[in-house]
């Protein structure tokens, strides 16, 4: 009897090994450890569930009713950079082509019409005009009046034809190209190159542009984030304090890395979105947010864009939306129609900070997220496989 | 005593006698070169007097004239309001008692007068002063300067009279202004070298007009944009191209606003010059615009088979919609066209047959009712309220014609009591600018040379090659110090230029009289002035980067340090004041159509507005030249330079203006350089090291 | 029951040795040796990035492969116009024509020839950029390129957007990979390694203290130097001097009292051949006899021409033994000069290498950039690849960790020998 107690014991020290040994193991997993409680997995939610993801998303916009759009409903590529809400109508930048959304209709414009070139990786609208700013492979081209007028390196006072990113500011155009910012004065028909002759930057790569406050703020690869004052003509840069490339020291003190893909400025407050995470900067203090800390869906960011309080991360993994306060995320299934509305009620995780999820019917046409814009009203994306539009919820 | 001063006189006689022949002989040699025939008359004064272009002589022999350019008319048709364009003047005339009972000086090179439908308000575009006059009509001063940009031209107001809208002709821009604050509100991309505005009837739409062509590639074909601003919404809403035309100077609505009309003119640039016996080369007419998203862009020809109504201006509609009246500037009439006719014509014509009639010279008796003869050079009207009276500005006769709508006539003028002497200089500027010295009256000096510069396009002037050779115009502003004249340089005058050669290649019909051409010549080399640089340096105070790139133009070394040979630095070629060496030089821009020759170096004085560049116009752009056509660094050395100072060296070019403002080059700091000039025995006009006033303020 | 109580003490040994495997300690990042590691003595790291892969989750696997080509498309980006380093540009284009070629007579891509489109990046501003945006109108299927850093960065990043698979083989800015862009690989040792190579040699087994640096005012110098800077400081040997030249100088005057003022131990120049050899024959002729050590560049013949006998004794580090004893090595250089009449270099030999790995990647994941990307990434297919240039060793970021050599001068000719920091990691 005491020989099967034994035995039993044995047996039972065994399986208990065994399965302190697989945890261990299963710890070696490097996925974000959240304590995610699946509800309402199975399908259609109720309105009851969006009555819920709003509840949990507090002052959050959130969008559902996702439509995705590809080349078999009219758009001209399915690799699609950049989007612009402009009025009524949604402007697209794919690899092949300026896509116009108007009346349920898409329209393409490329070389033929006078794009400089089919793959438009930026766009931005003069508020003061109206006239739209394309980013081009080939050249800046704006579109005024219908007709299009390509600005190149040749031809024009323009850094560089490669254009990551556009910025109407009044009456100013910026660009962030790989031969330095430019910035074209339309009254004037005035190009200057900012660089690093005349500049605090490394190197003259350029990857985002954005204005607000006074101000220009570049992202640029390499050289973190450039702030250029229009009152002064004064320039000051922000760089990782740590000066490493391969890991960050501290958090929250600083731009997370030098190499930084994006930068936008909205309500006083200065995003900025790079491979290896995000900040939030108030004009004193900086936030970083990892997506092992926070509701961050990845620390691969293609882009951001901040309208309002919110701003819109498009990483490589799914839209993360954020107000400095909650994160709410959305993530298509890979194996499954729908997705998931991820909600972290706090800017980052805690013991009290749990990421909640929510199955939804419909979601991003792909969760490689490379640009966004939205209003009020809605969201638009775009993607490494299409375009998606979500509506608000209400 | 006597006998010894009755010898002197005689020996002095006998000198002078003696002298006559080799003098005689040496002045008629020098005439006969200057003029490159053998029969120009001998009188010094001919040249020597009125080719003088500053100081009291030239003040003496000249004279300011009005020079009435457009004209508004009160909403009660009593008060007349013209803008004086050489005088810088806005006049208030009388309409029925045909006199001027005021004269309020305005800003410089004024274009265009509009009034406020409660006839209170004027608002006057002073184009060489980038600003906008607000005039109280009621006490006739100015009350506010409206700052505009670069070439304030053609205005319009809206229905409401809050906003202005004004066409920078220089800079390309339309500005909004909302008149209640005074300030500028929008400033819009409009077309190139826009003129000429108009708003529709309800008010939804503003078309804006231009001159030149839209940048397209090298000797491709070219189109003139219509600008459609959505008054609404403040933007642009469509750039409606006319092809193969250009010179839309300006633009007016139907009442109803079925259709719009403006007038252009259709150049056959891109076929030699030869062509232009075979009536192919100017045409002349008109557009018509069908409003609206689908709505269709005809060109409809005023010309005739045989005759040539050259250089439309202004286009009046009027009130009942059935007629619009065109002032043709280069044949001193007023044209009168039956827009139900042109209705018709539309309506019962194929898309094929509208495209056709744009060079149909055989339509336009279906269409033109009647030519009315006025004036010297008719530009801008305005038509009464009650439609009984058209003004015309009979710009070179400082008059205006008044032109009773039902009979046709031309009633009677009303005298702005300019100058009245007709002198020398004005003469020519009337030659200028009238086409009957060109076979059939294609075209006036003016049409290629609007305002007196360049039209911006490429031409074939076929001589002993057909087909090669083309070139692009040139400017004809402030020329007089810089010849010699033609990219080729063989014209060591403006006389031998305008003479035999001009009517054999050009106006293929007699050449101009002696005192024709005198007064041609006079006007070109006294009276053509560069407008002042306002955009890229109003104040001869350089920006940094254009101070950056002038030590670019000025510089000796590459950025690599090493010395750039002497003829390929900038300043050499092209040293102030007038930034050309007069020399003929190669830097590699010969094409496979062009001969073996070098080029005049052309000025470099307001270059920012000459553009395309290069003799034959491909660099549609500064930046062109040197990063496209410059591969082997034959122009100038320029390929060690980095994008920023390339930017910086364009900058300083669009800076420099004109060679009077230019003694800068004269200080310590450039001497050594353009001493070093002068010792290699390139040109260099010292210009007595005179230092200019307006440039030391 | 013993069997029982034996599977037990089995299980235990066997999960205790997989703790401990699991727990192995990791090679720092870029093989940084323990004492160099960035604040590794006082906090350790909130976070580190390189720790995986980075994945690319976008799409393009799904597009099907084209079957009317005639040719199969591979770029070629490097220095062939208007610069100094249109020699090295050459030898990596004769590289890459001679893996195309005898790929070619190998049944090229399923019997469809390859063919190298070549691009010069050193055209006008920002030309690499322009010239990746020509690749992908051309519609390569992966590029090789390009030496100079600015360029490379410039291409990398048009890379990201275009998608093209890119590798690198004559850049060793360590910067380039740490992009995290998922689109390059390194098939060359990077600066690190050189800068750890060199730390080591110089403070640990030549036991010298005091370095003066002298670098050309590039990024290639910037940041080439970066990491012995910081190394230098880390263990407690901070650089006494750094001082900057430009390329094309030829008079070092200044540079050089000053480096006689601090009076160092050792000098290492960073730069290329003809300025570092200049320097070499007018700190010896200013009486500064100390060790001079070198950057990779000055494992030139144009550095022995002109230093000539100061040249002696000086020691840099090299991306490749070009004297190993290694058969494809002997075989690639005999078929190098049969084809271009002359041996090959260090960037020829590695171009061969990476434009081989690209072929390797083209055949095995067929004509889709995007899986082409996944093979080249994958840290299976080519890890370890037995290369002309020695075995590559790809670390998580794509970066070459494997071995860097040290070259010292001997007699007018270079004697490669192991680094120590090769000794460090092998010992590990």
């Amino acid at each position: 009897m005491i020989h099967l107690k034994f035995k039993k014991g044995i047996q039972v020290l065994f399986v208990a090994l065994l399965i302190l040994t697989v945890s261990a193991f299963s710890t070696d997993r490097v996925v974000n450890d959240r304590d995610e409680d699946a509800t309402d997995a199975s399908g259609v939610p109720a309105t009851g569930t969006y009555a819920q993801i709003l509840k949990a998303a507090g002052d959050m916009p959130v969008y559902g009713h996702w439509q995705s759009f590809t080349t078999e409903n009219g758009l001209p590529a399915n690799k699609a950079y950049c989007v612009r809400i402009d009025g009524d109508r949604v402007l697209v930048g794919t690899s092949g082509g300026l896509a116009v959304y108007e009346d349920g209709k898409w329209k393409t414009y490329t070389t033929k019409d006078g794009l400089g070139h089919n793959a438009v990786l930026a766009i931005d609208v003069s508020q003061l005009t109206g006239d739209v700013w394309l980013g081009t492979l080939g050249g800046l081209t704006r579109w005024s009046g219908g007709s299009f007028y390509t600005f190149t390196q040749l031809n024009s006072g323009m850094p560089n034809d490669v254009i990551y990113s556009v910025a109407c500011d009044g009456k100013d155009v910026w660009v962030a190209t790989g031969g330095g910012a430019g910035h074209y004065d339309t009254y004037k028909d005035q190009w200057e190159i900012y660089m690093e002759r005349n500049a605090p930057m490394h190197e003259p790569w350029t990857y985002g542009v954005c204005a607000g406050d006074g101000k220009i703020w570049i992202a640029a690869w390499g050289g973190g984030i450039i702030e250029f004052n229009k009152k002064t003509k004064k320039f000051r840069d922000y760089t990782d304090p740590d000066e490493q490339m391969e890991l960050d020291v501290f958090p929250d003190d600083g731009v997370v890395h030098d190499i930084t893909t994006g930068v936008s400025y909205a309500d006083g407050i200065l995003w900025v979105a790079t491979y290896f995470g995000v900040n939030w900067y108030d004009g004193a203090h900086w936030k970083t947010f990892f997506d092992k800390d926070s509701g961050l869906l990845s620390n691969f960011n293609n882009f951001n864009r901040a309208v309002g309080p919110v701003v819109y991360y498009c990483t490589d993994k799914g839209l993360s939306t954020f107000n400095g306060k909650t994160w709410v995320c959305y993530q298509r299934n890979e194996d499954k129609p729908g997705g998931n509305v991820l909600i972290t009620n706090g800017p980052k995780l805690t013991d009290g900070v749990k990421t909640t999820k929510y199955a939804v019917p419909t979601s991003l046409s792909h969760n490689f997220v490379i640009g966004v814009d939205a209003n009020d009203k809605e969201v638009w994306i775009a993607t490494s496989h299409g375009v998606s539009h979500g509506e608000r919820i209400k | 005593m006597k006998r010894k001063r009755l010898i002197i006189l005689l020996v002095v006689v006998g000198m002078l006698g003696i002298l006559y022949f080799p003098a005689h002989n040496a002045a008629r040699k020098h005439v006969n070169y200057m003029t490159a025939v053998d029969n120009h008359p001998l009188n010094c004064t001919r040249c020597h007097l009125h080719m003088i272009n500053e100081g009291p002589l030239y003040k003496a022999v000249n004279r300011t004239y009005r020079s009435p350019y457009n004209l508004a008319i009160s909403p009660d048709g009593k008060t007349l309001y013209v803008v004086a364009q050489e005088s810088s003047e806005l006049l208030v005339v009388d309409a029925q008692e045909g006199k001027v009972r005021e004269v309020l000086p305005v800003g410089k090179q004024p274009h265009t007068v509009v009034v406020t439908s409660d006839g209170k308000t004027a608002f006057v575009s002073n184009e060489w002063a980038d600003n906008v006059y607000r005039i109280d009509l009621t006490s006739f001063g100015v009350t506010d300067t409206l700052h505009t940009g670069n070439g304030p031209a053609g205005m319009v107001l809206s229905k409401d009279n809050r906003y202005l809208y004004v066409a920078n002709s220089f800079a390309n821009e339309i500005s909004i202004f909302d008149l209640s604050s005074g300030e500028e509100v929008k400033r819009l991309l409009a077309g190139h070298d826009p003129a000429g505005a108009a708003i529709s009837p309800d008010g939804k739409t503003v078309y804006v007009t231009s001159r030149r062509i839209l940048k397209r590639p090298y000797r491709k074909p070219i189109s003139v944009e219509l600008t459609e601003v959505n008054a609404v919404r403040q933007r642009v809403k469509t750039r409606k191209l006319f092809h193969d035309a250009y010179i839309m100077e300006n633009v007016d609505f139907t009442p109803s606003g079925d259709l719009a009309v403006a007038t252009l003119i259709r150049p056959k640039n891109l076929v030699p010059s030869i062509q232009v016996e075979e009536g192919f080369m100017m045409t002349h007419g008109f557009g018509v615009i069908e409003p609206g998203d689908s709505g269709r862009i005809i060109q409809l020809l005023t010309d005739e088979p045989n005759a040539y109504y050259s250089d439309p201006f202004d286009i009046v509609v009027s009130p009942d919609g059935r007629k619009a009246f065109i002032s043709s500037s280069g044949v001193d009439m007023v044209q009168v066209i039956d827009l139900d006719k042109v209705r018709k014509l539309i309506a019962t014509s194929t898309d094929k047959e509208l495209k056709e009639y744009a060079n149909n010279r055989g339509l336009s008796s279906r269409y033109v009712i009647t030519r009315i003869p006025v004036g010297a050079n008719p530009k801008g009207m305005v038509i009464s309220p009650d439609g009984k009276y058209l003004y015309v500005a009979e710009r070179l006769d400082d008059k205006i014609g008044v032109i009773n709508t039902g009979t046709y006539r031309l009633e009677r003028e009303i005298d702005l009591e300019g100058p009245g002497k007709i002198t020398v200089a004005r003469r020519g500027r009337q030659v200028f600018n009238n086409a009957g010295g060109t076979f059939q009256n294609q075209y006036a000096c003016y049409t290629c040379h609007p305002d007196a510069g360049e039209d911006g396009l490429v031409y074939n002037m076929a001589g002993v090659g057909m087909g090669r050779n083309v070139t692009n115009t040139q400017t004809l502003r402030d020329i007089a110090d810089i010849p010699p004249y033609k990219w080729n340089g063989h014209n060591q005058s403006v006389y031998k230029q305008d003479g035999m050669r001009f009517s054999t290649f050009l106006t293929r019909t007699e050449p101009f009289n002696f005192d024709d051409l005198d007064a041609l010549a006079s006007y070109i080399m006294t009276g053509i002035k560069n407008p002042p640089n306002l955009r890229y340096n109003p104040d001869g105070h350089l920006t940094p980067a254009q101070k950056r790139g002038e030590k670019v133009f000025f510089r000796t070394h590459t950025n690599c340090g090493k010395e750039i040979p002497y003829k390929s630095r900038c300043y050499v070629c092209h040293p102030p004041p007038d930034f050309t060496d007069k020399l003929l030089e190669n830097v590699g821009s010969l094409s496979e159509t062009d001969d073996s020759i070098p080029f005049d170096t052309p000025q470099l004085n307001n270059l920012f507005n000459a553009g395309p560049y290069l003799h034959d116009g491909r660099a549609q752009s500064l930046e062109e030249i040197w990063t496209t056509y410059d591969p082997g660094d034959r122009h100038g050395i320029t390929s060690d330079m980095t994008k920023d100072q390339l930017n910086d060296l364009v900058e300083f070019l669009k800076s420099i203006r004109d060679a009077k403002y230019y003694s800068k080059y004269y200080s310590e700091e450039y001497k050594p350089l353009l001493k070093a000039l002068y010792k290699h025995n390139y040109y260099y006009d010292l210009r007595n090291g005179k230092e200019n006033e307006e440039n030391n303020h | 029951m013993k069997k029982v109580i034996r599977s037990f003490f089995i299980f235990l040994l066997l999960s205790i040795s997989a703790f401990s495997f699991g727990q192995e300690k990791k090679h720092n990042y870029g093989n940084t040796p323990d004492d160099m590691v960035p604040y590794g003595r006082f906090q350790e790291a909130y976070i580190n990035f390189f720790d995986t892969p980075q994945p690319f989750t976008g799409a393009g696997r799904e597009k099907p492969e084209p079957t009317d080509l005639k040719e199969v498309r591979i770029g070629f980006l490097g220095p062939l116009d208007s610069t100094a380093l249109v020699p090295q540009g050459k030898m990596m284009l004769k590289g890459c024509e001679l893996a195309i070629e005898q790929a070619n007579k190998e049944g090229g891509y399923k019997g469809i020839p390859f063919k190298l489109m070549v691009h010069n990046d050193f055209g006008l501003w920002g030309a690499a950029a322009n010239k990746v945006v020509e690749m992908y109108d051309e519609h390569v299927w992966a590029f090789l390129g390009s030496i100079d850093d600015i360029n490379t960065h410039v291409a990398l990043r048009a890379t990201l957007k275009m998608e093209i698979p890119m590798v690198n083989s004559g850049d060793p800015d360590p910067t380039l990979c740490e992009t995290r862009i998922p689109w390059m690989i390194h098939v060359i040792s990077d600066d690190r390694q050189s800068c750890y190579a060199l730390a080591e040699y110089i403070y640990k087994v030549k036991k010298l203290k005091r370095v003066a640096v002298m670098r050309v005012d590039s990024r290639y110098g910037r940041v080439g130097v970066k990491e012995f800077r910081e190394a230098a400081r880390r263990i407690d040997h901070p650089i006494v001097l750094e001082i900057r030249f430009l390329d094309g100088d030829t008079v070092f005057t200044k540079q050089i009292q000053r480096i006689k003022d601090v009076n160092p131990d050792a000098v290492l120049l960073w730069g290329n051949a003809e300025e570092t050899a200049l320097i070499v024959n007018q700190l010896r002729a200013a009486g500064v006899d100390v060790p001079i050590f070198g950057s990779d560049r000055m494992v030139n013949p144009t550095f022995l021409k002109i230093a000539g006998k100061n040249a002696e004794g000086i020691v840099t580090t090299c991306q490749y033994d070009p004297s190993a004893d290694n058969p494809k090595l002997e075989k690639f250089k005999k078929e190098f000069y049969d084809r271009f009449g002359e041996e090959p270099d260090v960037f020829a030999a590695h171009a061969y290498d990476g434009m081989n790995i690209i072929i390797a990647a083209i055949r095995k994941a067929g004509l889709n950039r995007y899986k082409i990307r996944d093979v080249l990434t994958d840290l299976k297919t080519f890890q370890g690849y037995e290369g002309v240039t020695g075995k590559i060793i790809f670390d998580d970021a794509w970066n070459d960790i494997g071995s860097i050599y040290m070259a010292k001068i001997h007699d007018g000719n270079f004697i490669f020998f192991p680094s120590p920091l090769d000794t460090l990691t092998s010992n590990k």
